[in-house]
């Protein structure tokens, strides 16, 4: 631990702290784990702006089927790269800690593929796609899947899910706080 | 908080901010040297070709949004204008002349002028009333303007939106606001394009030039009303079709943040866009500022080593500053300071407390393998572990410890002088006991001390292990005796861990009932399959594609379920009266095979005590005797819950439901089989037939036989300690054994010949079957609790367990296991265990209180037996005899609580109070229902206004062209 201590001073530790769900222990250990992405450039810097191919080779992401979304969403830029700040403030969102609100709008960006504020049918399409992988699903069986869900979720009639419909089904789907997250 | 208040810090954050992007050493300046500062003088002269390429790389990912929304622009007169205010920025006596419009425009950019504003109080309201436009929609969340707010991280749901552009428009690049109201309508593309070759103008600027055109001219511009259309609708509105040729035309690429415009969006999405999340940088920014501008008061300390350097220190000097102290103190107590506090003691709890966690690589392992659920499990080992832990070092240190510690060390000594002959009986009982024992013990050969060690016979018999040796101590302070009361110590501890059992158990399942609950009869079952579906902990490929399979299968399963279900809808009378039959045959089978699983155990019980006291078996075969209940019990729950998965699918229940009921049998025959264990124990050895109450049975036991042969029962308590023990012995062997003999082989076969072999193949790899696991574990929890009175070794034993467990089904896990096809869902089954956790502690606690309350205890062993000389003696007695010492009003106290007169009016407040309960939760389903329908109800009125939107906005464009 006496290496990565010197990399931030107190004060950033405790500002760190201030802004996220973690301790100080756990700030270190995730700026461990941003290091061991690229050993290289973070010693160089620490605020080394890691690209979105750098990023992914952390092994929740690299299986994650939103992995592109979630570094989009969690890049202050919004090109995919993410300094350490960014890395932070994902895994903070992430963590056991995060309250579920917070999460939940996280989840509605991430699933929000066209970025148009809504969960559009396109969207949902894009999500059922991306969970199931090789195996699609038929026609019949997602056109089945997508009535189901927006008839549960889609209170207005509008064929799409805005985001407040969204914390409201996400409020009858007991599982996601369970499964939004990435353990340090 | 006053408006302006909020407005004057909102633009001083902002002015700071801006700085900083300049390069400005914010830290010098002072608020009021901010405030006072002439910006013209100051502010250097801004290239504008490079802020706006700057700008133009910032935002290059931002799409353009909203801008047909704009109010029509005359091109050719906007840049004359343009052209001729920026001339004239440049000298700083001629911008003073029109500044009125310009700190319309500005103020978002020039928070400095607007702060002179509220300080001459000459702002114009009048573009701003009539609207609930807050400036830039920026305003802190209250109390942050003038105390350090409690937390930072509410800011993750309050504060102002993402991305509060820095974008520096320098002054007099935007056209007057009044000669843009009064042009005439023209292509929107123009302007737009003209917005793209030159600066953007802040939309609030936009806006608020187009509340203007409604309020000066009277017209109304449908684009002004709903200018968010595009936002919230989704569909192919005509404001869509505008926007999306506009786009074409080329500005796709025209930057414009997308915060940027939430003047133009409804109050709500603006009200949902100003709650976005911020990221870090910008948290972190606002704290800085925070800090800068409200930073720690010195100390008192601090203060006077400055007074001190200063020189000379006058009395007044001392006054001020502690004055001063005690104010900033007063102060921050009264503000938000203390739930700061409490914030950062919280942090720093849990800094603590992370310092004692354990087997978290683990858990990451196995989340990372099978998902949530299957760590859950482990988790739920590990805080059975702890709970384990601490009923071991109450019962340690309340029990053993002092019974080892303290003299003095044969029962008959401890007893006092002055009323031995009131103990004869159990002096007796005792001294038999002993001789017969220690008779045992000598002629043992080394193979029966092992035997015992599988039994808790023999020499362990009389150890520390159980109930049956303790008897009262006595310490000796200076020269005062003291008693050590062992059979209060006993009831304390006992009631101690079961009191602390109950509270983690409580605290553990209301946790999780808080997420499960409710949402059990309303759960959005495809919404939580897609948007929860993705376990985010999993990091491994294989277990990637394990978990896309199994979303797969499920949506899949679920459908075909839905569909069975609307098929089920139509199924004819016929049917529906012979699936019920099915139901109710199948129902009747699976009671039948409990109650013959329950006979089964009784017997064989029965049996191992009647072949007991048979003299002529070798002790392997007595070994075995000993057993047959045990290997019973263990058989039948391996094999039972099996025939009932297999019996279940012939119910044609909803997959979820059936599993469900499976494991519900499952638990059943768990929990019933130690309890019919139990009572045919009772029944064989402490109950009494009313009619001979002399032939068999002395010293509070029915097996009490008065001759020297092996395999006696002389002491009730410590036979049923020892019961218990063999079961948690041979559930310990069993499931390791189930790994190490069944898995591992198949696991290594399966490895080897799995693609060679077809039957090996078919047969496949162990799955890991997580409730059965779980199921597996909170029955050796019951049994625990219910042999912690007889051994107070046990909890030991189960701590051991869990410890063992949890490595073994680790290894099993990640190393021979294979994920289920379909597994179940983690948040119901969370409580489903708990609840069943919870059930099995009352069950065991109900028994063992009912023993403790009517029966009476051996009189040849344990604390017990020195009330054997009073009539109808119980365990409890040790505490009644207690309060008899007690001062009167104590005493009264306590005999009042057992009364009716104490007992009725408590329980009617509990229902009242489960009443009033459930009153509320009613209430609050009400309250729920009510805002759905409001929420489907303004859908619909957005609908409907918007379709009127559109059409008058087709009526507009068919009148102009």
């Amino acid at each position: 631990m006496g290496g990565s201590q010197s990399v931030f001073s107190e004060q950033e530790l405790s500002d760190y702290q201030e802004l996220t769900y973690f301790t100080k222990k756990e700030i270190l250990h995730v700026f461990k784990r941003f290091q061991t992405l690229d050993p290289d450039s973070v010693e160089r810097d620490k605020n080394a702006k890691l690209n979105r191919e750098t990023i992914l080779k952390l092994p929740e992401l690299q299986v994650n089927p939103f992995n592109d979304r979630i570094t989009t969403v969690f890049s202050s830029a919004g090109d995919g790269c993410m300094t350490f700040e960014d890395f932070l403030d994902m895994m903070s969102v992430f963590s056991d800690n995060a309250p579920k609100n917070v999460k939940v709008e996280y989840a509605f960006r991430i699933y929000d593929f066209d970025e148009d504020d809504v969960i559009s049918g396109k969207d949902l399409r894009e999500v059922i796609n991306r969970l199931t992988g090789e195996q699609a699903l038929n026609d019949e069986e997602m056109e089945q899947l997508i009535q189901n869900i927006l008839e549960e979720a889609d209170l207005d009639d509008d064929d799409s899910l805005s985001f407040a419909e969204f914390e409201h089904v996400i409020s009858k789907a007991p599982d996601f706080i369970n499964s939004f997250r990435i353990r340090l | 908080m006053s408006y302006g208040k909020l407005f004057e810090e909102n633009s001083r954050r902002k002015l700071a901010k801006k700085r900083r992007e300049l390069g400005d050493d914010v830290s010098t300046s002072s608020d009021s040297e901010l405030v006072n500062r002439r910006p013209k003088s100051e502010t250097p002269p801004v290239d504008v070709s490079k802020l706006r390429k700057e700008r133009d790389k910032k935002y290059q990912s931002q799409p353009l949004e909203l801008l047909e929304t704009s109010s029509s622009v005359d091109f050719d007169r906007w840049r004359k204008d343009h052209t001729t205010e920026q001339s004239a920025s440049s000298s700083p006596d001629s911008d003073r002349n029109n500044t009125r419009e310009r700190r319309q425009l500005k103020f978002k950019s020039q928070p400095e002028e607007i702060e002179e504003f509220e300080l001459s109080h000459s702002w114009d309201h009048r573009m701003y009333d009539g609207r609930e436009h807050r400036p830039r929609a920026s305003a802190p969340p209250l109390g942050f303007d003038d105390q350090p707010g409690p937390s930072r991280r509410r800011d993750y749901q309050s504060g102002p939106p993402v991305g509060e552009p820095l974008m520096d428009y320098d002054e007099g690049r935007y056209p007057d606001v009044d000669r843009q109201r009064q042009m005439p309508s023209s292509s929107r593309d123009d302007s737009a394009r003209y917005y793209r070759g030159s600066q953007m103008p802040p939309s609030d600027y936009r806006n608020d030039m187009e509340n203007n055109n409604i309020r000066d001219n009277g017209e109304i511009q449908l684009s002004d009303v709903f200018p968010s259309i595009n936002k919230s609708d989704g569909k192919g509105t005509l404001i869509r079709h505008r926007r999306k040729s506009s786009r074409k035309g080329g500005f796709g690429e025209v930057d414009y943040d997308s915060e940027e415009d939430d003047g133009n969006t409804l109050p709500s999405q603006r009200a949902i866009q100003r709650n976005r999340t911020k990221s870090i940088k910008e948290r972190k920014l606002e704290l800085e500022e925070e800090k800068r501008t409200h930073p720690r008061p010195k100390t008192l300390a601090e203060k006077y080593h400055d007074l001190r350097n200063k020189g000379t220190i006058t009395a007044g000097d001392v006054a001020t500053i502690v004055r001063e102290s005690t104010l900033t103190r007063m102060h921050t107590l009264s503000g938000t300071t203390e739930s700061k506090a409490w914030h950062k003691f919280q942090i720093r709890k849990k800094a603590f407390l992370d310092r004692f966690t354990i087997w978290a690589g683990t858990l990451k392992e196995v989340e990372g393998q099978y998902g949530t659920a299957a760590m859950t499990y482990f988790r739920f080992i590990k805080w059975l572990m702890f709970l384990n832990i601490y009923i071991m070092i109450i019962m340690f240190c309340v029990i053993t410890v002092p019974y080892l510690a303290l003299a003095p060390y044969t029962f008959n000594s401890s007893l006092t002088d002055a009323n031995v002959s009131g103990y004869r009986e159990a002096i007796e009982c005792t001294t038999e006991y002993e001789i017969y024992h220690s008779n045992l013990t000598e002629t043992e050969s080394i193979g029966q001390q092992v035997l015992d060690l599988l039994q808790g016979t023999g020499w362990m018999e009389r150890r520390i292990l159980f109930y049956g040796v303790y008897y009262n101590k006595t310490y000796t302070s200076g020269d005062e005796t003291y008693t050590y009361n062992m059979g209060l110590a006993y009831m304390l501890a006992f009631g101690g861990c079961f009191l602390l059992s109950f509270l983690l158990i409580v605290k553990n399942a209301s946790k999780n009932v808080k997420v499960s609950l409710g949402s059990a009869e309303t759960m959005a079952v495809y919404s939580n399959m897609i948007f929860s579906g993705w376990d985010f902990c999993i990091n491994q490929r294989k277990a990637a594609k394990v978990k896309r399979k199994n979303i797969f299968t499920d949506i899949q399963a679920e459908l075909h379920d839905q569909r069975k279900e609307w098929r089920r809808q139509k199924r004819s009378g016929v049917e529906n009266v012979k699936l019920y039959a099915i139901r109710f045959l199948i129902n009747l089978l699976v009671l039948a095979l409990l109650g013959g699983a329950l006979y089964l155990i009784t017997f064989t019980a029965e049996q191992m005590i009647e072949l007991q006291n048979q003299k002529n078996l070798s002790e392997i075969v007595e070994l075995l005797v000993q057993y047959i209940p045990f290997v019973t019990i263990t058989v039948l729950n391996a094999v039972l819950p099996i025939i009932f998965q297999k019996l279940v699918q012939f119910e044609d229940y909803r997959y979820e439901f059936g599993f469900k009921l499976t494991l519900a049998r499952a638990i059943l025959l768990r929990l019933a089989s130690p309890i019919a264990l139990i009572a045919i124990l009772y029944k064989e050895l402490i109950e009494r037939p009313d009619d001979d109450s002399s032939s068999s049975g002395q010293c509070g036991n029915k097996q009490w036989i008065s001759d020297s042969s092996r395999g006696r029962i002389m002491c009730w308590e410590t036979y049923f300690g020892q019961q218990l023990y063999k079961l948690v012995l041979l559930d310990l062997i069993v499931e390791t054994g189930i790994i190490f003999f069944m898995q591992v082989p198949r696991w290594y076969l399966n490895k080897k010949y799995g693609k060679t072999s077809k039957l090996v193949k078919l047969v496949g790899p162990q799955e890991f079957d997580l409730p059965q696991s779980v199921v597996d574990i909170i029955y050796t929890q019951s049994i625990c609790w219910l042999g912690m009175f007889f051994s107070p070794l046990i909890p030991f034993m189960t701590f051991v367990k869990c410890v063992l467990f949890f490595w073994v089904k680790k290894l099993a896990v990640l190393k021979i296991n294979v994920p289920q096809e379909r597994p179940i869902k983690t948040s119901g089954s969370n409580s489903l265990f708990m609840l069943v956790l919870l059930l099995s502690f009352i069950i065991a606690a109900g028994l063992l209180g009912y023993m403790i309350g009517t029966i009476p205890p051996s009189q040849s062993c344990g604390p017990y037996r020195v009330y054997s000389n009073q009539t109808g003696a119980v365990m409890f007695n040790v505490v009644t005899n207690t309060v008899q010492n007690w001062p009167t009003e104590a005493r009264d106290v306590f005999e009042f609580l057992g009364t009716v007169g104490f007992f009725i009016p408590v329980v009617i407040l509990l229902v009242l109070l489960m009443y009033y309960y459930w009153l509320r939760g009613q209430g609050y389903k009400k309250t729920e229902e009510l805002l759905q329908e409001q929420l489907k109800m303004e859908g619909r009125d957005k609908k409907y206004l918007l379709d009127r939107v559109n059409e008058v906005l087709t009526q507009n464009a068919d009148l102009l062209s």
